[in-house]
Parts: structure tokens; C-alpha cells; sequence
């Protein structure tokens, strides 16, 4: 199966580390070492036909005639397909879990929370303790053993994986070199402390040690189906795969940020292309109105005060990625209505609700009295004050429901649709909007084929998601978010999916998988993506478990009375999982209906149960960053 | 249970009218304009609107002049950066600026002014857009997504001729850089335009000044360029100006000259200037540029003033060298068959007797063209795109140079039987394309067959089945890009006409009562774009243009 992301990262990574060769029978004949063991040396010895020569007396005591002693083999690259090599991982790993259970409980768990802890380390110190494979001066080779350590004490935290070889030759060779002659004992007390796994144990061998360092070092590929995340309904557990990471770290480049940049995308009111936290400064400080004085809670955030909605919006509130249109249901005498803040008013539209802007800044989406679709131009060509989406440049297709999200493709190929179940969420309610918790629920996606002069409907996957609802598809269409419930329809968490494509030989998709790559267990309403894959944003209704984070004591707090059922701005790292809170409204306001435009910054809605609404944004997704 | 569509699709129109409208905007994307380059120029043929009159008595002119239009546009150029390929070229079309381009150039431009020139609308100099021009190919080296290493892998992924056809996308339309230069230049008029309405059908003549050919050019030691004859009518005049690169003392200025007629001597010359020279007319004058020994490097530019209908929405008409190009990819996968179709006589007489007809009517096949026999290109996922049709309008002639090309299973037939040598020797997918074009809305060549009964009976009969006689409407159309209901009988000059006038291109060809004859009939007597539909449909550079204003409103 082919995976939409390409892992940048680890290309460049491994690319630093395809020299040598060393014949072990599960490489394809590259290592991760200084220097090309095929290559003759004058040690009267083949190195490039020695097998496992990793491990080997390599360089150790080495004639005169070698000259200065070389580094080891680190490890070999292994060529294993991804699939097999998952298999193969994680039964090394299944039997450092059992290894490890009296001397180091739950470092080896093989669960994917757990899995990905150690790929953050794995990855860390790739990055820095072993960035430098040939130790060739004393300096370099104490830097590598400094960063073993934390607080002058080592640290199997700092190895990741590559722990489980603290015993072959490559790391005793890295105490000669920094030690020189008083090596031994340092290193003894080096791998006492964070060898994996202890003896008596076995220890792995280093095509082992290869196969799990590979495996980590690819980013864990094929996780999801050899070890799927099996939880029981109503239950939550967070965990976060490395293809997340990944993914948002590719779509630092080539996600819609990057593409709309390298369009010269006009960003509203930012006077520097490129410094969005220079934007919107035309607008005042929510600190410095009435009704948002609370308003900004993230240190070194901004939150501003947009717009002033002199009626009453209906359902969803939605930003263009260029931020200067924002979208909803509701007007003064439509349906529905477009706010224009370059011109600083409100466009009326003949429509309902549900709008929605593709992220390349092409057009948008209404709902009501069947689905419309226009460019962008309608909005731009002129100064229209009302819209009936009859224009030139709309059309109506037929096929897309309520409820509908719009993202589209980064590499110019085909888009999908995606049903699955939902509940409204007009924004009235005291709580989150319900989760259809259905055990047959599935995600139904459906290809819509970019023919080049535009797009037919060819083809239908699906897949059985029981128990998820509410799907949010990714700006960039590499991702879908769902939510779950605790059994009674109360949201407990977002799933994470990634939309895996499997193609032929003429690029036609034979198959989609949605592998579940993450797990957020959080309450809140509709998730709505960043236009990089980077963050979640979504509101969330207080309730008693919230108490604390709001500041009181706990929920018996005679002042959080008035708090129940206030509305806040939630935001998710994909990446780490984490949730941070970035909006405090007061009792009677409600903060809902986030959306990301292109630069980061957040668009919402604040109601504080009399007109005006307000249209508000904050750089809290940037400053967190 | 409630189901909801998630997701998205473009917002396109409708099969096009006209070429230009409804894209699916894949464009080029700034690391590929570093690739290409600067576009390259058009080298327009000035001589060719001397001889409208004989273009439009005689379909076999016609045809012979367009196939070389066709060899000019597909000629290829090589790219701006070395590729992994030896010797990497592209078509000359696939250099032309996209709207992503426009957008970047535009933004430049205008973002460059200062407050009290944006109030005023100050006119961009030719040197502005000359520095935004380079500035596009570059503008890729200031974006955080694109350090110099990226930039140089994505270079040498480029090591197939495949890989290197990708270049570029598959946006629709391109624009060579006198359009471009023209329409960004034009930005006072499109804002007027827009704030006023479009303009009435029928405005008096008014006296105007057009460019005609503004290039670069690069003359060595008693080096000479020669342009022309161009024409000037009653009460025009014609004006010359070189601008020298540099101000450099020690560079003689050449000698500037123009003579009457179509060559030069000292017989007929009728102006003898150094930086600058202006004759009156009416006549038909030849311009001639004599380098000194230290040679010139600088710009040429002609000019001309005419009496005649005003191009409402830009600064006077289209210059010669500018050219538009939409080009219809399409899609090769088993979900989409790819039609052919039959454009012989016999099934031109069908689409001709048939009310409001469609290309649908003469499909004869699904096939799947290999690839040497089309010009294609394979995305990164491994979708395979290949041109279809390719319109082309340039504006060496007074209502455009409008010609179309589209793939065909038997392209030495019909449309194809009098493909010239000079396409031919272009290789690869070129000689699989047919071509028709028209000048003017109505046909004044008096042979239905256009003088091909002899040496290629199929095209015979395939324009003796559209000819309505003479005076009738001319007739062109692709049937790959034509698709929308009456265009197959379209001519594309009736169409383009439209451009501003707040019609839509959908309306042209289906609204008999107001444009008969499927819309191929001269309906208006200024044409606010000059024939273009880059403003208002397809690219809609009028909105993007507004919207960069807009942005910097204070």
C-alpha cells in the first residue's frame, strides 16, 4: 500500500548514512558508518565479506599498519519491505517486552502510545547522540557520550532503541576515543545502565539490532495493521503514531501554507508576506473591548476583535484561507452570509448554512436549497453586496450532503468525498453536540477523479469505522478526523486516520485504507484541521471536569456555577498529542466554530447571548508552534 | 441516519465556451518557474497583418500561415535550469505565464508603487515589469519552503523526458509575456472597466495608440534588425523608439530608419532618426535598425496610433506578440475513456445540420494514445495527462490569429492532410495534432474546399461541409475543448469578442436570438478586451487584479 506522505525526513536522515558495506545477510549492503569497509584496507582482511561485521574486533587493537582506528559499523541498512519489516520489529520488540518486564517495566510495552514514546527518543537521538557516526577526534566521540547522559548519569532515555545495541563494538569504541586509555570502566558502568535488555537476558544480535533500528528509523511503517489499536467502546487511551510526526513535518513544505506562500496568496492585513504574527494588527486587541477582556489566555498569543455580526449566525462559521472572508449561516435579510473584512461588511448569500473554502483559495461551498460552488472570483471581481451563487463562476452539483468539509489535493491528482454519520451543531446547546455511536458505522469515500478539465465521481471505498461520526476531512485530503463517544453519545475523542491510497501502474487507485494513526481524548465539538496537518481546532462546552482549568478549585466552586456550559477554543497538537486551552470566555459567552486560514491564524465565533456576534482570531497555533 | 459528504470538489464550469472558460487551475508553481525561466518571447510574425485581406480571401493562405504559428508556438526552448536530462526542452507555450505567475507579477508591481501612484493608478513602466518578470524566477529562493537544497533534488528528479513535461502542471491557460506585460499594464483601464460596467455594443472610433512589438534586442558590431512592413491607416502615424540597457557613453546609438513599403533602401526611406522616429500614415512601412561598431543591447519598441473602435477595458489593443494559449489535458485512466472523433466531411455535414450541435454526435471511438504519439506528461502519483487540444490566438492579426489543435488517431487525415514540414520536423507527438483557424467571423474565401481538391481531398471535404458560403460565418472548432452545446459550430471570433462585454462565454453560442449563427457573427463593433477572455472567464485577471488592489487599500 502506498502512503500519501513521503517520508522527507527519514529520506534525508538515512541518506547521511549509506556508506560502507558490510555483507550482513539481511543488508542490501549499506551501513550506518564513516567509513566503506569494501573498500580495501590495508588489514589483510576482506571487511566488505565479513558478516554481522558490526559487532565484530573491527578497528579494536588494531596492527600498526591500520593507522588510526576506524569506527565500527553503527548498523546495517536493511532492505526489507515495510510491511515484512513491521512484522519482524515488532517481534524483536515482543520479546524485549518480556525481557524487560522485572528491570524495566513498560519500557518495551508494544503498544502503540508506547512505541511511539520510544520512536520520539529513537528519532532525538538520531538526530544529535549518533548525527556523528565516525567519531574521527576524542572531541567528537565525548560530545556522543555527553549526550548519553542526563545530569552526568546515563541515560537509556537519550539512546531510543538503539539501546538494545549498547553492547556491540560501535559504543565502546566511542569510550576509546573520548577516554583513551581509562575507557573500560566508564563504559561498563555505560552499559550497565542502559543496556537493553539486562542480562541475564539475551541480548539482540545485531541483525536484530538492525531490523528494529530500521524499522524506527522508517517511522514505524505498517504499525496500524500489524498492530491495530484496539480499544472497547466508550474507552479513550491518546496515543500518537511517527507517521503523524512525519506527516506534519512534510506538510511544513508541502502543505497549503507552504503552496499558498509560493502563490503569492494575499493574506488579509499582513503587511509582510511570510511574518503572519505581524497580521491582523489593524484590529483591536480583544483585551481592549468590552465583552473581550478575557478573551486571550496563551502567553504571547494575540487575540483581536475581527468584526462586529449584527445578527444572529446559524451553525457553522468558516474563514477563506485568506482570511478575508469569513462564512456562516444567518443574515440581516439572507440566509446565509459572507463577511468581507476588507470592506468591513457583510455580504448576503442565498443560502443556508454550511460553507465551506477550499484551501488553494480557488472557491467555496453554501449549502441550502441544494449545494453551490463558486470561485472565488464572485466575491473578488467586483464589490457585490449580495450573492444569490447563481453568478457566473457557480455551479450546483448534486452528490454532496449537508454537513460537507472541502479540502484539495496537493499533488494536482484526485480528490475524495467522505460520508459518514453526524449530529448538527447549531452552537445553542450548554454541551458538545452527541456522538452517533453506530456498530455499523462506516467511512464511505468516494473518488472523485481529476479529469483534467474537472472532476468526475469514479469509484467507491469504504471502510468500517463502528462507533466513530462526525468526519472531518483534512484541508490537504491526507487525513480524517472522527470522533467517539463513551457509550451514551457523550464525545470523548478524536481518531485520527490517514487516507492510504494504493495505485496501479497507471496511477489509477485500486484501493484506500484509513488507518487509524492517532487518538486525542478530548470532549469537544467538530475538529477542524490546519490547512499544514498540524493541529486540531475545535470548541468545547464546559463542564465540571473543567473546573480546574478554568481556575477553580473543582466544580463544587460557587463560582464555576456560571461557568457550566460557556464555550472555549481548544487547540490539539497532532503531533504530541497535547490540548491546550486558547480562549476564556466569561459566563454567557460562547466561543465556537474555529477554523484555520492559511498562515495559522485561528478565526471564531463569540456569542454573548445579545447581538452582536463577534468575529475573532488569534495567532495562538503560531505562537505555539 | 443522517449521511454527510465530506469533502470537496473544484469549482469548474461547465465544458468551456470559447477555450478560455472553466479551468482546472494546476498551475505552474513557483519552483517551476525557476526551471523554465523568464517565458520566452513570441516571435510574431509583423508582417502578417499587411496581408489580412489574402488570409481571409483564401483558406490555403490561411492554413499555411497558421501551421507556421503552430511550428512557433511548439517550437522548443530549452530550459532556464540544466536538468539531469541532455539538452532539456520544452514547447515555447509551456514557458508562458500561468495565473499564478500573473498573481505574482501583478502583486509585485502593484505592491511596488507607492500610496500616492496607486491613487493615481499609475501605468507600470515597461522597466518595472521587465524587473518583475525577473523577479518571478526567483521568487521561489525566499520561501522557507524552498531552500536551494530542495530546490536542486527537485532538479535532479527531473532526469526523464517525462519527468521534465511535468513542468509546469497542467494548468489550462498560458499567457506569452507581450500579453502579460500588456494586461498588467492595463490595470487602470480593468479597474475602470469593473467600476463602470461593461461597454456599449457600439462606441464611436476614437484616435488610440497601440503597441505593437516591444522586444529585446541585441545587436553586435554593425548588426541590423528589420521588422515589418507594418501597416498604418489614414490618420495614424507609426513610431519607433529604441531604449538603450545601459547608459553608456562609449555605445553609439545605431541608426533607426523607416522606409515605405515592405523592404528598405534609400529610395523609400522616409525617416532617418537615432533613439526615435515617427512617419504618418496611411502606407505600409518597413523599420530598419543599424548597430555602429560598438553594437546596441536595449529594446525596440513600435507603436502605433489608429482611429478605430476603443479597446474599453486595456491600454489599447493586444501587441503583436501576444498570445494566449489554453491547453485541455486529459486524464488517461480506465474510469475515462478517451473519446476520438470523426471530423470528416461526412461528419462535419452532420454537425452542421444539426441544431445546437455537440461533438458528441461524430464520436467514433475510445482509444488509449501511446505515448510517442501524444504529447503527455506523468504526475508524481503516476496519473497520466496528455494534451488533447490546444488553442492558440495570437494577435499578429486584427481580430487574432485563432487557430486549434487536437490529437487525432488519423492525423494525416482531413484537418492533418496539409500539415507542413516545419511541424513535422518538430518530432515526437506533434504530427498526431489537426488544426483549424480563423481570422474573421465571416468567410470570404470563395472555395468551399479552400483549393485543397487536389493535393488533399479529405480537408476538401471537411471545409466544404462547413463552408456556408461566401460571407457566410467562418467556421473552427476542437472537439476535445469545444464541448458545450453549439460549439461545434463555433468559429472562435465570435466567441472572443465577448471578452468584458459582461457576456458569458456559456450564453455565445446558445442564444440564437441575440447571436445567430451560433454566436459567430460580429455582435458589437469595439471589443472591450480585444478578444480576450483572459479578463473575465478562465483566469479571471480582472478579479485577481482587484483583489491585489483591494489588499492594499490604505
Amino acid at each position: 500500500m502506498l502512503r500519501l506522505w513521503t517520508p522527507t525526513l527519514l529520506s534525508s536522515l538515512l541518506a547521511l548514512a549509506t556508506l560502507g558495506a558490510c555483507g550482513d545477510d539481511d543488508s542490501d549492503g549499506t551501513t550506518d558508518a564513516g567509513f566503506d569497509m569494501s573498500l580495501p584496507v590495508d588489514a589483510g582482511t576482506d571487511m566488505g565479506s565479513m558478516p554481522d561485521s558490526g559487532p565484530g574486533d573491527l578497528g579494536v587493537d588494531a596492527a600498526p599498519d591500520l593507522g588510526p582506528e576506524l569506527a565500527p559499523i553503527f548498523r546495517n541498512e536493511v532492505s526489507t519491505e515495510d510491511e515484512a519489516l513491521a512484522l519482524e520489529a515488532l517481534a524483536i520488540l515482543r520479546t524485549l517486552e518480556t525481557a524487560t518486564e522485572a528491570t524495566c517495566p513498560g519500557c518495551y510495552e508494544v503498544s502503540r502510545a508506547n512505541i511511539r514514546a520510544l520512536w520520539d527518543q529513537t528519532m532525538a537521538a538520531w538526530e544529535t547522540c549518533f548525527a556523528d557516526l565516525d567519531l574521527l577526534t576524542p572531541e567528537a566521540a565525548e560530545a556522543a557520550l555527553e549526550c548519553f547522559q542526563t545530569e552526568e548519569a546515563y541515560d537509556r532515555d537519550n539512546l531510543g532503541v538503539f539501546a538494545t545495541g549498547a553492547h556491540f563494538e560501535w559504543f565502546a569504541f566511542a569510550f576509546r576515543r573520548a577516554l583513551g586509555a581509562d575507557w573500560e570502566d566508564p563504559h561498563a558502568t555505560f552499559v550497565e545502565d542502559v543496556q537493553i535488555p539486562s542480562p541475564p537476558e539475551t541480548l539482540l544480535t545485531h541483525a536484530e539490532f538492525d531490523t528494529l533500528t530500521e524499522w524506527f528509523l522508517r517511522g514505524t511503517p505498517f504499525i496500524e495493521r500489524q498492530l491495530p489499536h484496539l480499544q472497547p467502546r466508550g474507552t479513550c487511551e491518546t496515543f500518537v503514531d511517527a507517521s503523524v510526526a512525519l506527516m506534519a513535518e512534510e506538510g511544513e513544505t508541502i502543505g497549503w501554507p507552504a503552496r499558498n506562500e509560493a502563490a503569492a496568496m494575499l493574506m488579509h492585513d499582513c503587511p509582510t508576506a511570510g511574518d503572519p504574527l505581524a497580521c491582523l494588527t489593524s484590529y483591536p486587541e480583544a483585551s481592549d473591548t468590552t465583552p473581550g477582556t478575557t478573551w486571550n489566555v496563551l502567553a504571547g498569543s494575540t487575540t483581536r476583535v475581527l468584526f462586529e455580526v449584527p445578527y444572529d449566525s446559524s451553525y457553522w462559521t468558516k474563514v477563506s484561507p485568506s482570511g478575508r472572508f469569513v462564512a456562516h449561516g444567518g443574515g440581516v435579510s439572507t440566509g446565509a452570509s459572507i463577511v468581507d473584512l476588507s470592506r468591513d461588511l457583510s455580504i448576503g448569500v442565498d443560502a443556508s448554512f454550511d460553507p465551506g473554502f477550499f484551501p488553494d483559495g480557488s472557491g467555496f461551498m453554501f449549502q441550502g436549497g441544494g449545494t453551490k460552488i463558486c470561485q472565488t472570483t464572485v466575491l473578488t471581481s467586483g464589490d457585490p453586496t449580495s450573492l444569490t451563487l447563481t453568478e457566473p463562476g457557480c455551479t450546483s452539483p448534486s452528490g454532496i450532503g449537508l454537513y460537507q468539509h472541502v479540502g484539495a489535493s496537493l499533488d494536482g491528482d484526485d480528490y475524495w468525498v467522505v460520508d459518514s454519520v453526524w449530529d448538527g451543531d447549531p452552537g445553542g446547546s450548554n454541551s458538545d453536540p452527541q456522538v452517533s455511536e453506530q456498530a455499523d458505522a462506516s467511512l464511505n469515500l468516494y473518488r472523485l477523479l481529476n479529469t483534467g478539465s474537472g472532476f468526475e465521481q469514479a469509484g467507491e471505498f469504504f471502510e468500517q469505522v463502528p462507533f466513530e461520526a462526525s468526519a472531518v476531512i483534512a484541508p490537504t485530503m491526507r487525513t480524517v478526523v472522527t470522533q467517539i463517544g463513551d457509550g451514551s453519545g457523550t464525545p470523548i475523542g478524536y481518531v485520527l486516520r490517514r487516507i492510504d491510497l494504493t495505485r496501479d501502474g497507471t496511477g489509477a487507485v485500486t484501493d484506500v485504507r484509513l488507518p487509524e494513526v492517532a487518538r486525542y481524548c478530548y470532549p469537544g465539538g467538530k475538529a477542524a484541521l490546519s490547512l499544514d496537518d498540524r493541529f486540531i481546532v475545535t470548541h468545547h462546552r464546559a463542564t465540571d471536569e473543567d473546573a480546574r482549568d478554568l481556575g477553580f478549585f473543582n466544580s463544587d466552586d460557587p463560582g464555576f456555577a456560571p461557568y457550566r456550559g460557556i464555550s472555549n477554543i481548544y487547540l490539539i497538537d497532532l503531533v504530541t498529542g497535547e490540548r491546550t486551552r486558547i480562549s476564556h470566555v466569561a459566563p454567557g459567552q460562547r466561543a465556537l466554530f474555529p477554523s484555520f486560514r492559511s498562515d495559522g491564524w485561528i478565526y471564531y465565533l463569540v456569542r454573548t447571548g445579545s447581538l452582536p456576534e463577534y468575529i475573532v482570531a488569534t495567532d495562538a497555533a503560531i505562537v505555539a508552534r | 441516519m443522517c449521511l454527510a459528504a465530506l469533502g470537496c470538489t473544484r469549482p469548474v464550469e461547465p465544458p468551456s465556451s470559447c477555450g478560455e472558460a472553466g479551468s482546472l487551475s494546476a498551475a505552474a508553481s513557483a519552483p517551476d518557474r525557476r526551471v523554465l525561466g523568464a517565458a520566452a518571447d513570441y516571435p510574431a510574425d509583423l508582417t502578417l497583418e499587411g496581408r489580412f485581406g489574402e488570409l481571409a480571401r483564401s483558406q490555403r493562405l490561411r492554413r499555411a500561415e497558421a501551421w507556421e504559428v503552430v511550428a512557433r508556438v511548439l517550437a522548443p526552448v530549452p530550459t532556464h535550469e540544466a536538468l539531469p536530462v541532455t539538452d532539456a526542452t520544452v514547447p515555447l507555450w509551456r514557458t508562458f505565464y500561468d495565473r499564478e505567475d500573473f498573481g505574482r507579477i501583478f502583486q509585485n508591481l502593484y505592491g511596488g508603487l507607492d500610496p500616492e501612484d496607486r491613487t493615481a493608478r499609475a501605468r507600470f513602466s515597461d522597466e518595472q515589469v521587465d524587473a518583475a518578470f525577473l523577479w518571478n524566477v526567483g521568487f521561489v529562493d525566499g520561501l522557507g519552503s524552498w531552500p536551494e537544497s530542495r530546490f536542486q533534488e527537485y532538479l535532479a528528479s527531473l532526469d526523464s523526458p517525462d519527468a521534465v513535461s511535468r513542468v509546469g502542471g497542467i494548468g489550462r491557460i498560458g499567457m506569452s509575456p507581450g500579453m502579460t506585460r500588456h494586461v498588467a499594464q492595463s490595470y487602470p483601464e480593468v479597474l475602470d472597466c469593473l467600476d463602470d460596467g461593461p461597454p456599449d455594443a457600439e462606441l464611436a472610433g476614437v484616435p488610440r495608440e497601440d503597441t505593437l512589438l516591444r522586444e529585446a534586442l541585441s545587436l553586435g558590431g554593425c548588426g541590423t534588425g528589420s521588422y515589418g512592413p507594418v501597416h498604418v491607416g489614414r490618420g495614424g502615424s507609426l513610431h519607433v523608439s529604441l531604449t538603450p540597457r545601459t547608459e553608456d557613453a562609449s555605445v553609439v546609438p545605431p541608426r533607426l530608419t523607416i522606409h515605405e513599403g515592405a523592404s528598405a533602401s534609400d529610395a523609400n526611406l522616409v525617416c532617418d532618426g537615432v533613439e526615435s522616429c515617427e512617419v504618418e500614415g496611411p502606407g505600409d512601412f518597413f523599420v530598419r535598425v543599424v548597430a555602429r561598431d560598438s553594437g546596441f543591447e536595449g529594446a525596440l519598441e513600435i507603436r502605433r496610433t489608429v482611429v478605430g473602435a476603443p479597446v474599453s477595458c486595456l491600454a489599447g489593443a493586444f501587441p503583436a506578440d501576444a498570445v494566449s494559449v489554453a491547453a485541455e489535458w486529459r486524464r488517461i485512466d480506465p474510469a475515462l475513456p478517451f473519446p476520438t472523433f470523426d471530423t470528416s466531411g461526412d461528419a462535419l455535414t452532420v454537425i452542421r445540420t444539426t441544431e445546437t450541435p455537440t461533438w458528441e454526435l461524430v464520436q467514433n471511438g475510445e482509444t488509449v494514445p501511446g505515448e510517442d504519439a501524444i504529447y503527455s506528461q506523468r504526475l508524481e502519483t503516476g496519473a497520466r495527462f496528455v494534451l488533447a487540444g490546444l488553442h492558440i490566438r495570437t494577435r499578429e492579426l486584427p481580430l487574432g490569429f485563432n487557430i486549434t489543435l487536437w490529437w487525432s488517431d488519423e492525423p494525416d487525415t482531413d484537418f492533418g492532410a496539409d500539415r507542413p514540414e516545419s511541424v513535422r520536423a518538430l518530432g515526437g507527438p506533434w504530427s498526431s495534432y489537426k488544426m483549424c483557424v480563423s481570422v474573421d467571423h465571416t468567410e470570404l474565401d470563395p472555395s468551399p474546399d479552400g483549393g485543397f481538391a487536389g493535393d488533399a481531398p479529405t480537408l476538401a471535404e471537411s471545409l466544404s461541409a462547413v463552408h456556408e458560403g461566401r460571407g457566410g460565418p467562418t467556421w473552427c472548432s476542437n472537439p476535445y475543448i469545444d464541448a458545450a452545446p453549439g460549439l461545434a459550430m463555433g468559429n472562435c471570433v465570435g466567441c472572443h469578442q465577448h471578452g468584458m462585454s459582461g457576456v458569458r462565454p456559456g450564453e455565445v453560442a446558445t442564444d440564437e436570438a441575440r447571436f445567430p449563427s451560433n454566436g459567430r457573427l460580429p455582435a458589437r463593433n469595439n471589443y472591450p478586451a480585444d478578444g480576450s477572455w483572459a479578463l473575465d472567464a478562465g483566469d479571471d485577471l480582472a478579479a485577481r487584479i482587484n483583489e491585489v488592489v483591494d489588499f492594499f487599500l490604505p
